[in-house]
């Protein structure tokens, strides 16, 4: 046992938590957020302590003199003076204590059992960490295998997300552009997909980057026993809102530059049209009607105020925001039975709606799926009914920094607010996506339970992550700015502790690729220009002809 | 056949001695160079055995008190050295008219005490007991050697090297590196532990000295 011992306690460290060993890491394994123990007696019996390597320093190097020639090795110099060992170097490094499993609590409890100074410490086998480190086991019911562990070998500690953790507290992905969000969000709905999950999700994709989750239905791995996943795609021109739908605040925030009057007046005409058509049964005209009919110069129910100017306003706001709209309808609704089903994706691309009509469908749309749950959970709708949703459900929004902005009202936060606080109850989930934590509200951040952060270097973003992720520690945040193109943190409620990940490749494309500019502009040149240049060419080069009048015509 | 090397004719601290080796005069045979060369291990009686028998010549018994030390240093007298007035004398004509002046010619070896020898074996550390002057020194034999670096369990024992250390003498890093790399052919069982204390006295005798 001892002959695979890495290096010696030193000491204890700075924090209590914390203790300090030094090794000589000739084969550079104790990287940052390396896995280590030590073992302890705790309650008559041998546990191993594990630990995180959080900070590393050098206590023997080369003088800065024996590097004046990058020409010679500053070894072959010490040889040449006589000392010819290969210990060269020794390592101060710290660990931050985790503690040892505890089968019973199903998560690790520090022993509070300090290690002997000159006790051995030992790296941890790739066996004992996957058993270990993920809360799901690959391939298994409510696991969602995401990437391996980065500091060791690809594939050599695969990870598993707990599924039920996720999709009960919340998710949240944060990651600056180009560092693999959508590529990350991609690996989890192919996992959600899979045979052993079948999710019921939902998409928001503002860039309709995600159409290439449609392979997962002819992909052979996402097949079991008759079960084949179904991903289902609204292109802006298939959404639909019934108007009856959106509630007041819903309005209020479609309808721009409201006066006080406007507000009053819009709630009595909601309220009027709720009254006298039922709610969630009336049209864009009878609003427009019961507007008219709680104006002020209205003498009677069927006599309107066209001519008060306020109710003119209304009305002409009422129909600028929805009149003229593809998406709010008089009768048509995507209907929740079309949305949620165990085993299938629903992508609704919002990438050519405003960005206001986007937060009302959003906001529209968690409200319509969580009162649906809860009706559905407190047996107020049965079987049949097309708000019937007798399954929990996962939402993940793309861009949520859009629909939960930090410094501003968005009609949706308050509908993230509430799904995040009380979603829990009713299996109701929300991944969040965005490469601005900045602009996203810290109070929604902070209540998304699991976090998959990549690279970040706004040092504003990484302000905010401090300030709303409590569970990754600020050795693991120093960690933001180095981390590489598909590598990421997670911590929260789906793994025992935070680690440091390298995603696993997907199953579909990407989809969201960036556009290669000087490729697309020389297949412009190669294949559509020379048609134009002839066109468009000077006259010289064209065959001159000279009409009648004398005149020269190319 | 002896291993005595010389005498103690002086001492520098409690542990530091001086001793002549035999010269001429003295012996038949002189100490072979290897004897008392350095970070060779030696005996230095104390009273009231001698190291070594003066009347046989004969190596003492094994449990007979003796200091136990090593050579770090060496001198050379020769109170010829500066003297270039006219001589009467050629040199082979000084053993006739006066061999005291050849007597006077010496070669001296400083040792350091390491530790002692007593009924109870041998023993690390400054010892309680001082030699005397005329006090013989001998040469250990390979097995002495390795009875005195092993402790009451039996394992490796090197602990006058933080002493020897704490001299702050010039020449105490190559001793003990000397001494560590003599010590690897005895116990080559114990490689590990030895290269990593060579390897700390050669960073900082060499490394760090040369940055």
């Amino acid at each position: 046992m001892l002959s695979s011992a890495i290096g010696t306690v030193k000491g204890p460290g700075e924090t209590l938590h914390e203790y300090t060993f030094i090794a000589p890491d000739p084969d550079r394994q104790l990287k940052h957020g390396e896995f280590v123990y030590y073992t302890a007696a705790v309650d008559g019996s041998e546990r191993r302590i594990l630990g995180r390597i959080t900070a590393r320093t050098a206590v023997k190097l080369f003088p800065d003199t024996f590097m004046a020639d990058p020409s010679v090795s500053p070894h072959t110099l010490a040889a040449m003076l006589g000392y010819d060992s290969d210990a060269t170097e020794l390592f101060e490094l710290t660990v931050t204590v985790l503690g040892y499993y505890n089968e019973n609590l199903l998560d690790f409890t520090n022993p509070r059992v300090p290690p002997q100074g000159g006790a051995p410490v030992f790296i941890s086998e790739n066996e004992m960490l996957t058993d270990l480190l993920s809360r799901g086991c690959q391939g298994e019911l409510g696991s969602a295998y995401i990437g391996d562990l980065l500091s060791r070998d690809p594939g050599a500690v695969p990870v598993a997300l707990d599924v039920r953790g996720f999709t009960s507290t919340h998710l949240a992905i944060i990651a600056s552009t180009g560092s693999g969000k959508s590529y990350l969000a991609g690996v989890l709905l192919e996992e959600l997909l899979m045979p052993y999950n079948r999710a019921a999700v939902l998409v928001i994709d503002p860039h309709g980057e995600y159409d290439t989750m449609q392979q997962v239905q002819n992909l052979e791995s996402f097949r079991e026993h008759g079960y084949s996943p179904r991903v289902r795609i609204f292109r802006p021109h298939d959404l639909r809102v019934r108007i009856s739908s959106l509630s007041l605040p819903d309005l209020r925030y479609l309808l721009t530059n409201l006066s006080e009057k406007m507000h009053y007046q819009l709630g009595r005409a909601y309220r009027y049209a709720q009254r006298t058509w039922g709610e969630d049964k009336y049209t864009l005209e009878q609003l427009y009607r019961a507007v008219r009919e709680v104006g002020d110069g209205a003498q009677g129910e069927d006599e309107a105020a066209d001519d008060d100017p306020t109710t003119g306003a209304l009305i002409w706001r009422l129909g600028a925001a929805l009149g003229g709209s593809g998406i709010f309808h008089d009768f048509e609704n995507i209907e929740l039975d079309e949305l949620f089903r165990p085993g299938m994706c629903t992508l609704v691309q919002l990438n050519e709606v405003e960005p206001r009509q986007q937060q009302v469908i959003v906001a529209a749309l968690l409200r319509r799926v969580y009162q649906a749950r809860i009706d559905t959970e407190r047996g107020k709708l049965q079987r049949g009914d097309r708000n019937h949703v007798p399954f929990p459900v996962f939402c993940l929004l793309e861009e949520a920094h859009n629909f939960a902005p930090a410094n501003a009202d968005a009609v949706s936060s308050n509908q993230l607010k509430i799904i995040l606080s009380e979603g829990r109850k009713f299996g109701v989930g929300v991944g969040l996506i965005s490469q601005r934590p900045g602009r996203l509200d810290s109070d929604v951040l902070s209540q998304c339970m699991t976090q998959c952060i990549m690279r970040i270097t706004n040092p504003i973003d990484q302000n905010r992550i401090a300030e709303s992720v409590e569970s990754v520690g600020r050795d693991m945040l120093k960690e933001l700015p180095a981390l590489s193109k598909g590598q990421v943190i997670v911590s929260g409620a789906s793994v025992n502790t935070p680690l440091m990940l390298r995603v696993r490749t997907r199953r579909t494309d990407h989809g969201g690729e960036d556009i290669n500019a000087p490729a697309q502009w020389r297949h412009w040149f190669e294949n559509e220009q020379p048609a134009q240049a002839v066109d468009n060419a000077l006259f010289a080069e064209k065959e001159l002809e000279r009409d009648e009048d004398g005149m020269l015509w190319a | 056949m002896t291993d005595q090397i010389g005498v103690i004719v002086n001492s520098n601290s409690h542990i530091d001695y001086v001793c002549q080796l035999h010269g001429p005069l003295e012996r038949e045979q002189r100490p072979p160079p290897d004897a008392y060369a350095f970070g060779s291990f030696v005996a230095i009686s104390l009273p009231p055995f001698p190291a070594t028998s003066p009347d046989t010549g004969q190596n003492p018994r094994a449990d007979a008190p003796c200091l136990i030390g090593v050579v770090y240093n060496s001198m050379l007298v020769n109170p010829n050295f500066t003297n270039l007035g006219p001589r009467l004398t050629s040199q082979s004509e000084q053993t006739v008219f006066s061999p005291d002046l050849l007597d006077e010619t010496a070669t001296l070896v400083g040792v350091l005490a390491l530790g002692w020898q007593d009924r109870a074996g041998p023993q690390q550390g400054t010892p309680r007991l001082t030699a005397e002057v005329g006090a013989t020194v001998r040469r250990l034999t390979g097995e002495e050697i390795m009875q005195f670096h092993l402790d009451a369990r039996g394992q490796l024992s090197l602990r006058y090297a933080a002493a020897i250390l704490a001299l702050n003498n010039t020449l105490v890093p190559a001793l003990l590196l000397d001494i560590i790399d003599r010590l690897g052919t005895f116990f080559p069982q114990e490689q590990a532990i030895l290269q990593v204390m060579r390897d700390n006295v050669a960073w900082k005798s060499i490394v760090r000295q040369a940055g």
